[in-house]
C-alpha cells in the first residue's frame, strides 16, 4: 500500500498553537485525509494492516501530534494539558480504526516510566515508544498468578550488574510482536506476597526468551505464553528498586485506569452509529429500527455510552481542578465493558434479520461486529475481571469492612 | 439571604438548603412552602424582580437531592421549574409561587384539548397524575397542541378527583376538565413546555440521586452491622458485590446529570434523557437490592425504603420513562445517515 503523503513528513503539522475547536478540526481532518482505507474497521477490505504498515500510521499518528498529547516534549510528546487529551479522544474514538499496537507501551509502560524511571530511562525509553521503535507487552499475569497477581513466581535475582529472571509469563498480549516487555517479577519468595516485587523493562531479544502464540476466541494470535529461563536483564533497565517501582505504578495505574483509552467512550458511540448506519442500508434491519423492541434496546446502549462519556469527562474535570480520583477508573472499566457487551450482542442480533442477499454495508457490519461480540468476552476478564473490580469498589470506595 | 454564583458554589448552596429541606420535609405543605420559600429555595432559578435568586440551573440540582434524600413531599422540583416558566406570562402567580403562597402541581400524563371561540381559549378532557393537586393553586398540563396551559383549581369546570397511585406520600389527581375558560397569557407554547420537561429529567434525575444515595448508605450501613453466620453482613461476597453494584449505579447517575451542565448544548437533549434513564434504572435498582439486603426488616412499611420506591416508581411513570427512552433511540437514529 502507499500511504497518504503527509506521513512521510516529519511532524510536518506540530499544531502546538491549536487549541479547543482549532485543535479538534486539526485532528479530525487529519484522521479523515491520512487514514488509509484499509484501515476503516467500518468498511469491507480485501486486504487487512500489516505490522509494518500500522507502525508507520501509528507514528504518523505522533508526527501529527495525536499521540503522546500529555507528555513532555523532552521526551518526544507534545505537554498538552488532559483537556486536550480529551478533545484529541474523542476524534479517535469517532474514527472507525483498530486499537493501538503499541498500547501497554503508551498507556501502561510510558506513565508508569515518567513516575518512576531514571533521567535517561526516560529519555530512552520515552521517545522510542511514540515513535514506535519500540513495541511494548505487559508481563504480569501467571499461569498460577491472574486475578491473585501477588501469587506470582516468576524471579529476579541479582547477580552482579544483572539481574537474573527465571519464570513464565501467560496471556502476554503482542508479545510476539513486542521489543520490550514491561515485566512484574519477584525477588523474595512467593509467601513475600506484594513485598519485593520489582518492575523491569525486558528487551525481548534477549538470550533465554521464548515466546508461543495463544489463539484467542476470535481467531487471533493475539497473547502468547512467554518463558524466562535465566534471562540476563541489565540493571539499567529496572525501574525502581524492588517495592519502589512497583508502589509507584500502583499509584500510576489508579490514576490511568481512569484517564487511559479515553476514546473508547466515543467510539463506543461511532458503534453504535455505524450499526444503525447499517440497518438503515437495509429494507428489513431499517423496518427493525421502527420496532418498539431495538429501538429501546439501542436506546439503552445510546444511554449506556452517554453515561460512559459523563465518566470520562466528568473525571477529567477533576483531574483538572486537581481532586483524587481514587478508585474511579474501576466504576467506568465495570461499567464499559459490560455495556459493551451488551451492545455488541443486539448488533449481531440484529444484523442476523438483514434481508438477503447482503448487501456491502451490512457485510462490513457483520464482518466489524462480530469480530467486536467475541473480543468483548475478554472485556470483562482483562484488566481486572468484573468481580474484581465489583471487589475494589467494595474495598476501597465503599470501605466496606472485611472481618468478622 | 444573599447569593453570588461567582463566589457560591451548587455544592455549598445545597449544605446551606439542607436543613431547610430537612426541616420541612414532612407534614403540612403550606408550612414548609414558607419554610423553603424564607430560605430562598422555592425561587432559586427565578428572577431577582419575582423574588427569586436568579442561579443557574446547575445550583437546583444539589437542592433536589437533597430533597430527593428527606423524602421531601414538599412539590419542590414543580415549583422551582414552574415558577421560572411562569415569570413572564404570569409573574403574580409566579411570584406567589415563590413566596410559598400558593402551591403548583403538575398534571404529568394525558392531555386537554384547547380550543378557542369568541369568549377566548377553552380547555376540556382528562389529565392525570397530578400530585397534592388538591392544594394546589395553579395547575399546569399538557395540551393537545404540543403545549401547555395553566389552569387555576378554582376555575369554573375544572373537578379534580383522587386517583389512585403508587406513593401516598405524594397523593395523585386528577383533573377533569369541561369548557373551562383561559386567557391567552395562561398558555405555554410547544417550544417552551419542552424545555420545562427537559429540565424535569434533570431535576428528577437529581431527586433520584439524593434518594438512592440515602438508600445505599442504609443498605450499607445495615450490611456492616447486622451480623449472621458470626460475622458481619458485608463480609460476604455475594453481599459486597451486590453493594459495589449499587455503588457502580449511582457513580453512573452522578456523572451523567453533572454532565449535563458541561455538555455542549448540541448534546444537552441528549445528556438529559441519558442522565434521567441512568437514575430512573439506577435508583429502582439500587432501592429495590437495598430492601433485600434488608431481609424481612426492609420489608417493613417502618422502614422508609419502600416509601423511596413508590416514589421513584411515580416519578417513572410521571416522565413516562419507556417514552423518553424511545425518544432517546429516536434521536440517535435520526442524526445518523
Ligand atoms: C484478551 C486478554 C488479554 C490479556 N492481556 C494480558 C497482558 O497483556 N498481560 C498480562 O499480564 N495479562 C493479560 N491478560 C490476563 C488477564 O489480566 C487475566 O486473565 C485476568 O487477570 C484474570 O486472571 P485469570 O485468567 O487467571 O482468571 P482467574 O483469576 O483464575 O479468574 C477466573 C474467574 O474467577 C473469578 N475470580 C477470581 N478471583 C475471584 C475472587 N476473589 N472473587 C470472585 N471471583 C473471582 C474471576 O473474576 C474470573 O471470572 C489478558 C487476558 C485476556 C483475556
Amino acid at each position: 500500500m502507499t500511504l497518504a503523503a503527509p506521513l512521510r513528513q516529519p511532524r510536518d503539522t506540530a499544531p502546538e498553537e491549536l487549541s479547543g475547536a482549532a485543535l479538534r478540526s486539526h485532528a479530525r481532518s487529519w484522521l479523515d485525509s491520512n487514514l488509509p482505507a484499509h484501515f476503516r474497521t467500518d468498511r469491507l477490505s480485501p486486504e487487512k494492516p500489516s505490522i509494518d504498515e500500522t507502525i508507520a500510521w501509528e507514528a504518523a499518528m505522533h508526527r501529527a501530534g495525536l499521540v503522546g498529547i500529555t507528555w513532555p516534549k523532552a521526551y518526544g510528546g507534545f505537554g498538552r494539558s488532559l483537556r486536550e487529551h480529551l478533545v484529541i479522544s474523542q476524534e479517535i474514538g469517532r474514527t472507525a480504526m483498530p486499537e493501538s499496537l503499541n498500547s501497554i507501551g503508551k498507556e501502561l509502560a510510558g506513565p508508569i516510566i515518567q513516575a518512576v524511571g531514571t533521567e535517561e530511562q526516560k529519555l530512552t525509553y520515552l521517545p522510542a515508544i511514540l515513535e514506535m521503535r519500540e513495541i511494548w507487552c505487559q508481563g504480569f499475569s501467571e499461569p498460577e498468578a491472574g486475578s491473585d497477581l501477588a501469587a506470582l513466581r516468576t524471579r529476579a535475582e541479582r547477580d552482579g550488574n544483572v539481574w537474573r529472571i527465571n519464570g513464565q509469563k501467560i496471556w502476554t498480549s503482542g508479545a510476539h510482536n513486542s521489543q520490550r516487555c514491561l515485566l512484574l517479577a519477584r525477588t523474595g519468595t512467593v509467601e513475600d506476597r506484594h513485598r519485593g516485587l520489582c518492575l523491569f523493562a525486558v528487551p525481548m531479544d534477549l538470550p533465554g526468551i521464548r515466546v508461543n502464540t495463544i489463539r484467542s476466541i476470535d481467531g487471533k494470535d493475539s497473547f502468547c505464553e512467554v518463558f524466562f529461563d535465566n534471562v540476563e536483564v541489565d540493571e539499567k533497565d529496572a525501574l525502581g528498586l524492588p517495592d519502589e517501582g512497583w508502589n509507584a505504578a500502583i499509584r500510576v495505574l489508579g490514576i490511568e485506569r481512569a484517564t487511559n483509552r479515553m476514546h473508547r467512550a466515543w467510539r463506543f458511540d461511532s458503534e453504535i452509529a455505524h450499526l444503525v448506519s447499517a440497518c438503515k442500508s437495509d429494507p428489513r434491519l431499517s423496518a427493525l429500527l421502527d420496532d418498539g423492541y431495538y429501538r429501546r434496546r439501542i436506546g439503552a446502549s445510546v444511554g449506556d455510552a452517554e453515561v460512559l462519556k459523563s465518566y470520562v469527562e466528568t473525571v477529567v474535570e477533576a483531574l483538572v481542578s486537581g481532586e483524587s480520583i481514587g478508585s474511579r477508573g474501576s466504576l467506568a472499566k465495570l461499567h464499559w465493558s459490560e455495556a459493551h457487551q451488551r451492545f455488541a450482542a443486539l448488533a449481531i442480533e440484529l444484523l442476523s434479520k438483514a434481508s438477503l442477499p447482503h448487501g456491502d454495508a451490512v457485510k462490513a457490519a457483520i464482518a466489524r461486529f462480530e469480530t467486536i461480540y467475541l473480543h468483548s468476552r475478554a472485556e470483562t476478564i482483562f484488566a481486572g475481571t468484573s468481580e474484581i473490580q465489583l471487589g475494589i469498589i467494595a474495598d476501597r470506595i465503599l470501605q466496606l469492612p472485611k472481618g468478622k | 439571604m444573599a447569593f453570588d454564583p461567582d463566589t457560591l458554589s451548587p455544592n455549598d448552596f445545597a449544605a446551606a438548603a439542607a436543613a431547610a429541606i430537612a426541616a420541612s420535609a414532612h407534614g403540612d405543605l403550606s408550612h414548609a412552602a414558607r419554610r423553603l420559600a424564607d430560605d430562598g429555595l422555592l425561587g432559586i432559578l427565578a428572577i431577582e424582580e419575582i423574588g427569586g435568586l436568579g442561579l443557574p440551573e446547575s445550583f437546583a440540582m444539589p437542592v433536589l437531592s437533597a430533597a430527593g434524600a428527606a423524602r421531601s413531599t414538599f412539590p419542590l422540583l414543580e415549583t422551582i421549574f414552574a415558577a421560572r416558566l411562569l415569570q413572564g406570562r404570569l409573574p403574580d402567580a409566579a411570584t406567589a409561587l415563590v413566596a410559598g403562597e400558593a402551591l403548583v402541581s403538575v398534571a404529568w400524563s394525558g392531555e386537554g384539548s384547547v380550543g378557542s371561540d369568541d369568549d377566548g381559549v377553552r380547555l376540556d378532557g382528562v389529565v392525570g397524575r397530578a400530585s397534592h393537586a388538591d392544594k394546589a393553586a395553579f395547575i399546569l398540563l399538557a395540551t393537545d397542541d404540543g403545549g401547555a396551559a395553566v389552569v387555576s383549581t378554582g376555575s369554573a369546570g375544572v373537578d379534580i378527583r383522587p386517583a389512585s397511585g403508587i406513593d401516598p406520600d405524594r397523593p395523585a389527581f386528577e383533573l377533569h376538565l369541561a369548557d373551562v375558560r383561559v386567557s391567552t397569557e395562561n398558555i405555554v407554547s410547544a417550544e417552551e413546555w419542552q424545555a420545562f420537561r427537559l429540565a424535569c429529567l434533570q431535576g428528577w434525575a437529581a431527586l433520584i440521586l439524593g434518594a438512592s444515595e440515602a438508600c445505599l448508605a442504609m443498605a450499607e450501613e445495615h450490611a456492616n452491622t447486622r451480623r449472621q453466620f458470626g460475622k458481619a453482613l458485608s463480609a460476604n461476597q455475594a453481599l459486597r458485590h451486590i453493594l459495589a453494584r449499587q455503588k457502580l449505579v449511582l457513580e453512573n447517575m452522578r456523572a451523567a446529570l453533572a454532565s449535563c451542565f458541561e455538555a455542549p448544548s448540541s448534546s444537552l437533549q441528549m445528556r438529559s434523557r441519558a442522565a434521567f434513564l441512568a437514575a430512573v434504572e439506577g435508583g429502582v435498582f439500587i432501592i429495590e437490592k437495598s430492601i433485600q439486603i434488608h431481609g424481612g426488616m426492609g420489608f417493613t412499611w417502618d422502614m422508609p425504603l419502600h416509601r423511596y420506591l413508590r416514589w421513584v416508581r411515580d416519578i417513572q411513570a410521571q416522565a413516562d420513562a419507556d417514552h423518553v427512552l424511545l425518544d432517546l433511540a429516536d434521536d440517535f437514529i435520526a442524526q445518523v445517515a
